[in-house]
């Protein structure tokens, strides 16, 4: 089997042409776990909260003490004093009108999360590899359609690219374009009270674009709605699997793209880059090397060990109510249709009108008039 | 790649961003799930399921009408130059000949050429169905 290789797409010129290809980086093979990636997303997310809490002395700043028993009151503590409606109010306890909540928050709850760096490194690998599944960035809500190939990678000159004019040129060269009038689309007004703390807007994601050096294109993209950029030696998750979905649509540049090997390793090869305790990092690897079922299921190997048939046992059916399903009726009894049609002429000709015989009536009132 | 199409759609079924979930009309939330349907691409009935999955499966059949007349036959193709291409990877065909034409046109692209013969009838119903409408927005018009 060949090495499956790239595309690499040229970042000059104004018509789309491939100006090379790269071997695919093993971390595309890395398994797609997306249970992984979620939990990992749903840990960084609540990495990047900050501390609030309620007053500690909200609720509890009146001078208040329970009347004890044999009042007829209940023993809450009441404030103190006279002279205003207040004294004598209920105070302090959360069900009491002004009181402190129950269990007030602290600026000293866990806040942060933990995360296991293998584990971490894990859900990354992933997400680069699901990027590069056009059926799974679709799924995202990516419009794809129009791009070349999947995973996207752009020749290195992109790296210069210094004018947003030019980096919306390039991303219309590419079919990416669309990605980006979906999110200028999908701009609303945000739901709740985040529009008054400085979050008014929410989009959709557009693509991500992943360059080694910086020789201008952040600030190149940086203003084009929807695009992110991330440094290919920092990924992120947050970035990579936006919402704990993975499928983002990565565009590389070819300097990141062939860096990607050293810096997750290969089946053969460790991290240059990273280590865990001195240890250089191993990419995770499939558990199936091939996990298309049905094939393996229908494979020979698996089917000439499958036993045949047991002999004697009747393929289930499904039951259905021969009162209700004429086919079936007709099957058990095979006079049911005659019956059904019997039946039928009976009720109609019950329903008949009958017709009125009125020769006799108009008679007997002839012979009446002519008797007088 | 080394996913597979049951591996997508293990992935797809419950996080696409096309998936349609609605509640059971008059019913708390508990208990039986309401339809599932889904508004992606090259799903023949709309429903979200293996079988007329237009992501997960590498073998896809959609018919959309081509106007006032005849059907455009979408099937994805199969053929190496163009898995994992987006842009090269659906063959259109549009079909403009009379209704019985066509349905043989649908029969043939599903199983007669061996695609996906499991989806024949499913197509043939869309091809009623967009033919239906054709009809009536000509008699609406005249």
């Amino acid at each position: 089997m060949s090495l499956p290789v790239s595309t690499v797409f040229a970042a000059e010129g104004d018509e789309l042409a491939a100006s090379g290809s790269q071997p695919l980086p093993a971390v595309f093979m890395a398994p797609v776990r997306p249970d992984v990636v979620h939990f990992v997303h749903s840990m960084m997310a609540l990495n990047k909260r900050q501390a609030h809490c309620v007053s500690k002395y909200a609720g509890k700043t009146p001078s208040a003490t329970s009347w004890g028993t044999g009042r007829a009151v209940s023993r809450i503590p009441r404030v103190s004093g006279g002279g205003t409606h207040r004294s004598g109010q209920g105070a302090f306890g959360n069900m009491c009108r002004g009181g402190r909540m129950f269990a007030p928050t602290k600026t000293w709850r866990k806040w942060h999360r933990k995360i296991n760096v293998t584990q971490k490194r894990y859900a990354v690998a992933s997400a680069v590899a699901a990027s590069g599944v056009p059926a799974l960035v679709m799924a995202r809500g990516h419009r794809i359609d129009a791009t070349p190939e999947g995973p996207l990678v752009v020749g290195s000159a992109v790296e210069q690219i210094t004018k947003t004019s030019a980096a919306v040129a390039l991303l219309k060269k590419l079919g990416a374009y669309a990605d980006v009038e979906k999110t200028l689309a999908s701009k609303t007004m945000r739901a709740g009270k985040g529009k008054m703390r400085g979050r008014r807007f929410v989009q959709r994601k557009g693509p991500l674009i992943v360059y080694k050096t910086d020789g201008g294109l952040t600030r190149a993209f940086r203003n084009i709605p929807g695009v992110e950029l991330a440094n290919v030696s920092a990924l992120n998750l947050l970035q990579l699997a936006p919402g704990g979905h993975v499928g983002r649509f990565c565009i590389w540049t070819e300097s990141a793209f062939s860096s990607l090997d050293s810096i997750f390793g290969t089946a053969e090869k460790p991290s240059a880059t990273k280590t865990h305790h001195g240890v250089p990092y191993r990419m995770p690897t499939p558990m199936l090397s091939n996990s298309d079922l049905s094939r393996l299921i229908n494979s020979d190997e698996v089917q000439s060990k499958v036993n045949a048939p047991k002999p004697g046992q009747a393929p289930k059916v499904l039951k259905i109510n021969p009162l209700k399903n004429k086919a079936v009726m007709d099957a058990l009894d095979p006079s049911a249709p005659s019956k059904r049609k019997a039946a039928a002429e009976a009720q109609a000709a019950k329903k008949k009108p009958k017709t009125s015989d009125k020769t006799l009536g108009k008679e007997f009132y002839k012979s009446m008039i002519a008797s007088e | 790649m080394s996913i597979s199409n049951e591996l997508i759609w293990g992935i797809v079924r419950d996080t696409s961003c096309h998936v349609l979930r609605r509640k059971q009309v008059g019913r708390s939330g508990m208990g039986p799930r309401g339809a599932e349907f889904t508004t992606e691409p090259n799903n023949l009935t709309g429903l979200n399921a293996w079988k007329y999955s237009g992501l997960a499966n590498s073998k896809t059949i959609d018919l959309a009408s081509a106007g006032e007349k005849g059907v455009v036959l979408t099937t994805k193709s199969t053929d190496k130059a163009s898995v994992g291409k987006p842009a090269k990877a659906l063959k259109k065909v549009t079909y403009t000949r009379d209704f019985r034409r066509i349905a043989k046109a649908i029969k043939k692209q599903t199983s007669e050429t061996f695609y996906r013969s499991d989806l024949q009838k499913a197509a043939l119903a869309k091809w009623s169905l967009i033919y239906a409408s054709q009809k009536k927005m000509k008699a609406k018009k005249a």
